[in-house]
């Protein structure tokens, strides 16, 4: 269970910083995207997929998220 | 012009020199990008172990705590805990340049160590430590706080510095601070950073008693990640102070202990070097909701769009600000490249650097008419590299935690009109007739930050491809018989 920082950059990417690797990379696409309903699989540009338990509400960025990577 | 295929196939014979298991580890640290494929990541493994056996020209963590993030605070006093090598190689090197009365109330240029010697291997260091702490603390009594960076003996004996530095932070009501910041961490400096950071974090913001500081004006901000590299701070505050922006903390260069504690009340964090400061960036906009915003005070294209952006995160105020700020010093930027771009047009760049110079000096170059055809970090980690394809322009050579071999061949065959690289390389590539600036701190010249130094590097630059001594020398391959 990684631990990943979600942020939004000026342009407004989704950023999914992985403080373990030390690396940050965009967010391509987030599975589950409303406002009542936010979360599931993560897509990141580099193609590795993250498992994110959908939440209620969006997030309030940045915040700090436990996930489970996908192979 | 470097063509893609001529780009790979230089990567391959290269490559060839190498047994296979290391060419094989090797060639994903070596690629070719152009400017065009911007989608998908860029395909180059960074902030890995350097291969045993490589010239790596790479640091250690404690060059990265001590030289980078904690060296250039001034009003403390860093101590090198362990023998007296590290400190005293590594002291005043950078040319982080501050003001104060060195030895009185500033410590920049000094070497503290506790100078370890055999004893202290054999029965630890811990009791050294302390009484260092209180001498030094006697000696000079202006000193606002101590660090103590541990070299590598530290963490092999186990010394336990977190409780002398508990103990004596009490005693001399001053933070003490001890970095955990031995050699062996990590494959660079990279890591360095990064635990400085952490300790920045942990032993001054922390410190800081919840609603001791004054609110934050409108306009406060904090310069994060500028190291006063021969001025560089100095000649970028004034362009965001004229723009209406209060800076009221540099970190670290020509900075003080009371500047790190303020910054928690600050409206923007802006970063320059995202390497090394990116961490308590993101630390200072998790806890107190500060914002943070990247930023390229080299050459005036882009020193123009960053103080743009930065305006944008303000009211219009600041925003008229900006353009009076670039209407006022762009005529004089214009003059400088007037001059200098006869000289420079069309001359090739090859760059091999840490930090933030690998992208953020190819503004700079092309503003002078010159191409970067390489490009590499020593220790950057993969955000660097995407950050680094968005500035690439043509077909570029990119190199991670190249070595001494690589990056020799590299030149051979590609001949730039001018590198920029460290010191290590400096006579290398001087003794094989190309031209070389020292980009670490700015071959003793600077500062290249913002309009004025925008000067300086024209300058220099024009001055060391053009020098006349490189028509004079003739290269080995060229001598005859």
């Amino acid at each position: 269970m990684p631990e990943i920082m979600l942020r939004r950059n000026e342009r407004g990417d989704l950023l999914c910083y992985v403080p373990k690797k030390d690396s940050e990379v965009v967010v391509r696409e987030v599975e589950f995207d409303q406002d009542d309903h936010w979360g599931g699989t993560l897509s990141l540009a580099n193609g590795e997929k993250m498992h994110l338990e959908p939440m209620m509400a969006r997030p309030r960025l940045p915040v700090t998220l436990r996930v489970r990577k996908l192979l | 012009m470097l063509t893609q295929d001529e780009a790979k196939k230089l990567i391959q014979e290269v490559l060839a020199a190498y047994p296979p298991e290391a060419a094989e580890d090797r060639a994903k640290h070596l690629t070719v990008l152009d400017g065009e494929n911007t989608e998908g990541g860029c395909g180059i493994t960074a902030n890995r172990k350097s291969l045993p056996g490589m010239m790596t020209i790479r640091g250690c963590a404690y060059a990265g705590s001590k030289g980078v993030v904690w060296g250039p605070i001034k009003d403390m006093i860093h101590i090198s805990h362990g023998p007296v090598g590290c400190g005293q190689y590594s002291r005043a090197g950078r040319r982080n340049y501050y003001v104060g009365h060195t030895g009185v109330n500033t410590f920049g240029t000094m070497n503290f160590t506790s100078d370890f010697q055999e004893k202290d291997i054999v029965f630890g260091g811990d009791k050294k430590l302390a009484k260092l702490l209180d001498e030094v603390n006697a000696l000079f009594p202006l000193n606002k706080g101590i660090s103590i960076q541990s070299e590598c003996p530290v963490g092999l004996i186990g010394d336990d510095i977190e409780a002398v530095a508990k103990k004596k932070s009490v005693d001399l009501a001053k933070p003490v601070v001890p970095v955990r910041c031995e050699g062996f961490r990590g494959v660079s400096q990279s890591l360095g950073h990064h635990i400085a950071n952490d300790t920045i974090r942990d032993y001054i913001l922390d410190r800081t008693p919840e609603g001791t500081l004054p609110e934050a004006g409108p306009y406060d901000v904090a310069i994060i990640g500028d190291y006063n590299i021969g001025g560089d701070a100095w000649s970028s505050r004034i362009l965001l102070e004229e723009m209406g922006l209060q800076v009221v903390s540099q970190w670290s260069g020509d900075g003080t202990l009371a500047e790190l504690e303020r910054t928690p009340r600050v409206r923007m964090n802006l970063v320059h070097c995202y390497r090394s400061m990116n961490y308590i960036s993101r630390h200072m906009e998790t806890k107190y909701g500060i914002p943070w915003l990247e930023y390229n005070f080299f050459g005036p294209s882009k020193i123009a769009d960053s103080l743009r952006r930065i305006a944008a995160q303000f009211d219009d105020r600041i925003q008229a600000g900006a353009e009076a700020v670039i209407a006022k010093y762009q005529p004089m930027a214009d003059a400088i490249t007037q001059r200098f771009r006869p000289r420079l047009e069309g001359k090739r760049v090859m760059l091999y650097v840490g930090g933030l110079r690998p992208r953020h000096v190819i503004g700079a170059y092309e503003d002078l008419g010159m191409e970067v055809v390489g490009t590499g970090y020593e220790f950057g980690h993969n955000d660097d590299y995407e950050r680094t394809k968005e500035e690439l322009k043509s077909t570029t050579l990119i190199y991670d935690d190249a070595s001494g071999y690589e990056l020799e061949r590299f030149v051979e065959r590609i001949r730039p009109d001018l590198i920029g690289s460290g010191i290590k390389e400096k006579y290398v590539f001087q003794k094989m007739g190309v031209p070389f600036r020292q980009m670490h701190s700015w071959d003793y010249s600077g500062p290249y930050h913002g309009y004025d130094g925008y000067a300086i590097f024209a300058r220099d630059m024009d001055m060391t491809i053009n020098n006349p001594c490189w028509k004079m020398m003739t290269p080995p391959w060229r001598k005859p018989g």
